[in-house]
């Protein structure tokens, strides 16, 4: 039974079994939920997985029966990829507490033969001791589990194998600190310590010994009888953030800020393989491989910076502020590789080979962003906000020789400058707003080739609630990009066009429509790999939308329904049309009735369609 | 020194608010004797619980915001007589004089949100009639699609998006509301990194190969977290045509644009880099990250 199940039997059972005099006031939505799939089962898993199931829809409990508030609310546990516990209980000047649970299962499967299917568990919890003295201190647990099976690709011996994975990595972080306040002056300090144990399990499928790739290399067919490998990973990281604030002269307010990482990885991985392959990197072909192989990584990362708002009349502040970020990261691998009963692609020197490896690399970054701008947030129905920021990147990369397929470009010291202008101006009167919003950047030398020279965002907003009985609104957004460099010739376009409408003609009625257009266009050069060629590469998103929706509250029955439609016209183009209605009715007394039915396609014209209706009937008790 | 000691006494009976005169005060009015339903919700509500006496809440705690009560009480209740906060006044005048809090991650003064006519602690906030938690107005992801509507319509029309609305992952999971400007306003991890490696844990690394892209770039160089036509939620709907955009040697001298690929795009098994590249975001074990 999964975690998630057993709380939602938990809070069903407790629900249903308790009198009404001896529960505080909860509400509690539970049910079943029944799915009829067509089509393809693992893309509908990786886009949507509901399956079908018990769900506990929504539970909410509140009392100051325990403490000053104890508050327990819940979504979406059962049959549903996702579910969320959250706890939250106080008393006022002695504790704070909260904790949240949250399970998540991730499916995803890929055309090339590469699936998963795991779950994520997460908690956090944080109990703040005395959270209105003028130091408070507090301490926090978090735990984050990612587990289970999966399928991937393996590239050995000069073809593919499919190997069954099994992957395990858990992360527990315990942090403390204390928050503090004295007068005009107050901040936080925390000290955390993080531990992720990561562990992976793999070995050949059955029938997959003959690899993917079917012709000779050399002539000699490549083929595998066993792969197994296991390797784990186990990080320690430390880490302190640290804030203080201050006002002055009650116009003048002083933010200073750091936090430091320090992450230490070490890793260790064993494999073992038989079968016929062949290596182009000792230039021989072998019959099998064992290799032992232990590494050492670290990142060290701190942020640093201070901020200053100064109000100069009420409403009107000029901020301005600077960061430095430092980043580096050095690894160590010593790798030593058995190739047993080697032999020349000549087909002399029978032995076995052994290769040691010893790499090592680094990169260290270095980042300041200096800023400085004015708000006016008073200007009667005005309000805008405008700030410069100027960044300076610095890089340097030192691959290991084994990095080094051909020189050039592996590595080495780079230097890049970013100018940021970034405005936005609000207009609200009589139920009219009106928002504009300009960012534009400039860079200088690229790092990576899709960085670009310049880019400017405009966005446009607008909405219309004059009489409350309607609202109208329009999005406009466009972001322009180019490197104009003869060898990158990158263009980048993105526009976005939304309008929607709700219309609440009578109280009892509300609708809403709406339509949004999305269009997304690249092109960049590149060098096709097979012929050398220069070529662009064009990526295009064409997508429209059209959504429309009702709800109709009566004395006792809610309706509530949504039609969507989603036309992708790009690169990849495919259909999404989701239709949703859900009502609910009293039956009596404190129990009801909630009836969803839910329906998405997809279409892209493949083996992965899918058509998924689900139908949910669900008890509803309220106390 | 008998005046002093009868002083001393009538002080102390006024500091214990024990009646001098022996009569019983006249009572004064509850506020929640005509806002029965504002009252009631109020006991468990952040601002309200933990001031009940015997289960009522001073009128005290209601004048904090809404000023002295007296002559509305007085009035039979004129809604003219009472402060009921409303915009960017109201939210000046309640809200920001105990959260005007400015810290390292959030500001009350420079942000996008920060408190305008346009957006305001109220425009967002309901501390009587909250739809959801904390104090919202409607659930969340209804009231950021106000606004960014094209950003929450991306969660709907794009076929791979984190699931908003259900299992407790909401728009405020990545982004801080009440933050600054630009990647200011994402909710960074504790100790400093994009919100991503909250959840994506194994991706944090430290690794002996960095993909550079993730070394020096961020998570969103190659990732699109609002939704994507790709299945790993990639800027691209093709994964090789990402990948070759940085790693062409055509001139110059970018990082990444070395080794030359060479495969023969044309087959299907080269179209999927990941295929083979399987370690993306970083190997201890292999330059080319294939394990």
């Amino acid at each position: 039974m999964t975690i998630r199940r057993f709380f939602a039997l938990l809070l069903f059972g407790a629900a249903a079994t308790a009198q009404a005099q001896t529960l505080p006031p909860f509400e509690l939505e539970a049910g079943y939920r029944w799915l009829s799939l067509k089509g393809n089962s693992g893309m509908y898993r990786t886009q949507i997985n509901e399956h079908s199931g018990f769900l506990i829809r929504d539970f909410s409990l509140t009392t100051t029966n325990v403490g000053d508030r104890l508050r327990v609310s819940a979504s979406d546990f059962g049959a549903s990829p996702a579910g969320a516990l959250r706890i939250e209980a106080d008393r006022r000047g002695v504790y704070r507490f909260r904790l949240g649970y949250r399970d998540t299962d991730h499916y995803t499967i890929f055309p090339s033969q590469h699936f998963y299917n795991r779950t994520r568990r997460m908690l956090d919890a944080d109990l703040e001791i005395f959270p209105e003295e003028k130091i408070a201190p507090f301490i926090g647990y978090s735990y984050n589990r990612f587990a289970g099976p999966g399928e991937t690709t393996y590239h050995f011996g000069q073809d593919e194998f499919l190997l069954k994975q099994n992957q395990r990595d858990v992360e527990h972080e315990i942090r403390a600190g204390a928050t503090f306040k004295f007068d005009r002056v107050y901040g936080s300090f925390t000290q955390g310590w993080r531990r992720l144990n990561g562990t992976g399990d793999f070995s050949l499928l059955p029938g997959a010994g003959a690899g993917n790739n079917s012709d000779p290399i050399l002539g000699r067919p490549i083929s595998a009888t066993e792969i197994t490998r296991h390797d784990a990973t186990h990080v320690r990281t430390p880490f302190t953030s640290f804030y203080i604030t201050g006002d002055l002269l009650k116009r003048v307010r002083l933010t200073g800020n750091y936090v430091r990482f320090n992450a230490e990885s070490k890793g260790n991985e064993n494999e073992n393989a038989l079968g016929s392959f062949a290596s182009f990197a000792i230039g021989r072909f072998f019959n099998g491989a064992n290799e032992l192989s232990t590494s050492n990584a670290k990142n060290t990362t701190w942020r640093g910076g201070a901020r200053a708002e100064v109000s100069v009349i009420d409403g009107i502040d000029f901020l301005a502020g600077y960061q430095r970020e430092h980043r580096d990261l050095d690894g160590e691998a010593l790798i030593n590789t058995l190739y047993l009963q080697s032999i020349t692609f000549g087909g002399v020197d029978q032995r076995d080979f052994q290769t040691v490896l010893e790499a090592k690399s680094s990169i260290d970054r270095d980042e300041d962003v200096l800023s400085a701008g004015i708000a006016a947030r008073k200007l009667g129905p005005i309000s805008f906000h405008a700030e410069l920021r100027q960044s300076k990147m610095t890089v340097d990369v030192a691959p290991d020789l084994e990095e080094i397929v051909v020189p050039g470009s592996q590595g080495g010291s780079f230097e890049r400058h970013v100018n940021t202008f970034d405005t936005n101006a609000q207009y609200t009167n009589s139920g009219l707003t009106i928002g504009l919003a300009w960012r534009s950047d400039h860079g200088d030398k690229p790092v990576f080739r899709t960085d670009f020279d310049d880019r400017d965002r405009y966005r446009f907003r607008a909405q219309w609630a004059a009489p409350k009985w309607v609202r109208l609104g329009a999005v406009a957004e466009r972001t322009n990009m180019s490197n104009n460099d003869a060898s990158i010739d990158f263009n980048g376009h993105i526009k976005q066009y939304a309008g929607d409408i709700e219309i609440t003609p009578w109280p009892i009625l509300s609708l809403r429509a709406s339509a949004s257009r999305f269009a997304a266009q690249s092109t960049i050069l590149i060098r096709r790999p097979e012929t050398f060629a220069s070529n662009l590469s064009i990526h295009e998103e064409n997508g429209n939308s059209r959504e429309a929706g009702a709800t109709l509250t009566l004395k006792r029955v809610t309706l509530d329904a949504d039609i969507t439609s989603f036309n992708n016209a790009g690169t990849t183009p495919f259909q999404i049309d989701r239709y949703r209605t859900r009502a609910t009715v009293p039956i009596k007394g404190r129990y009801g009735l909630a009836v969803e039915y839910t329906k998405d396609r997809y279409d892209e014209n493949s083996a992965f369609d899918f058509d998924a209706t689900r139908w949910g009937v669900f008890l509803r008790i309220s106390q | 020194m008998r005046a002093i000691h009868i002083g001393g006494l009538l002080l102390l009976l006024i500091a214990l608010g024990v009646p001098v005169s022996g009569e019983e005060p006249a009572p004064v009015p509850s506020c929640g004797d005509c806002h029965d339903e504002q009252f009631k919700v109020f006991t468990t509500n952040p601002h309200g619980h933990g001031t009940a006496v015997q289960g009522v809440i001073p009128n005290a705690v209601c004048e904090k915001c809404h000023g002295d009560g007296k002559a509305h009480i007085e009035g039979g209740g004129d809604k003219a007589l009472i402060f009921k906060p409303a915009g960017q006044e109201g939210s000046d005048k309640t809200c920001l004089t105990c959260h005007d809090v400015t810290t390292d991650r959030i500001s009350r003064r420079g942000g996008p949100h920060a408190n305008a006519k346009t957006v305001n602690c109220l425009t967002c906030h309901s501390i009587h009639t909250a739809k959801a938690t904390p104090l919202l107005v409607k659930p969340q992801l209804a009231l950021c699609n106000t606004c960014h509507s094209t950003q929450v319509a991306s969660f709907r029309n794009k076929p791979y998006a984190h699931r908003l609305g259900s299992g407790g992952m909401e728009c405020s999971s990545c982004h801080e509301p009440h933050g600054r400007n630009g990647r200011e306003m994402l909710r960074k991890t504790v100790s400093g990194e994009l919100p991503c490696v909250n959840c994506h844990t194994q991706q944090r690394g430290p690794f002996v190969f960095q993909h550079g892209a993730f070394a020096i770039g961020d998570c969103m160089t190659c990732h699109e977290p609002h939704g994507s036509s790709n299945r790993n939620r990639l800027i691209r709907s093709n994964v090789a045509q990402l990948c070759l955009e940085c790693h062409s040697p055509i001139g110059g001298n970018t990082l990444g644009s070395q080794p030359p690929s060479f495969h023969n795009l044309s087959l299907a098994r080269y179209q999927d880099c990941t295929t083979c590249h399987v370690a993306v975001h970083g190997s201890d074990r292999d330059p080319q990250l294939m394990k």
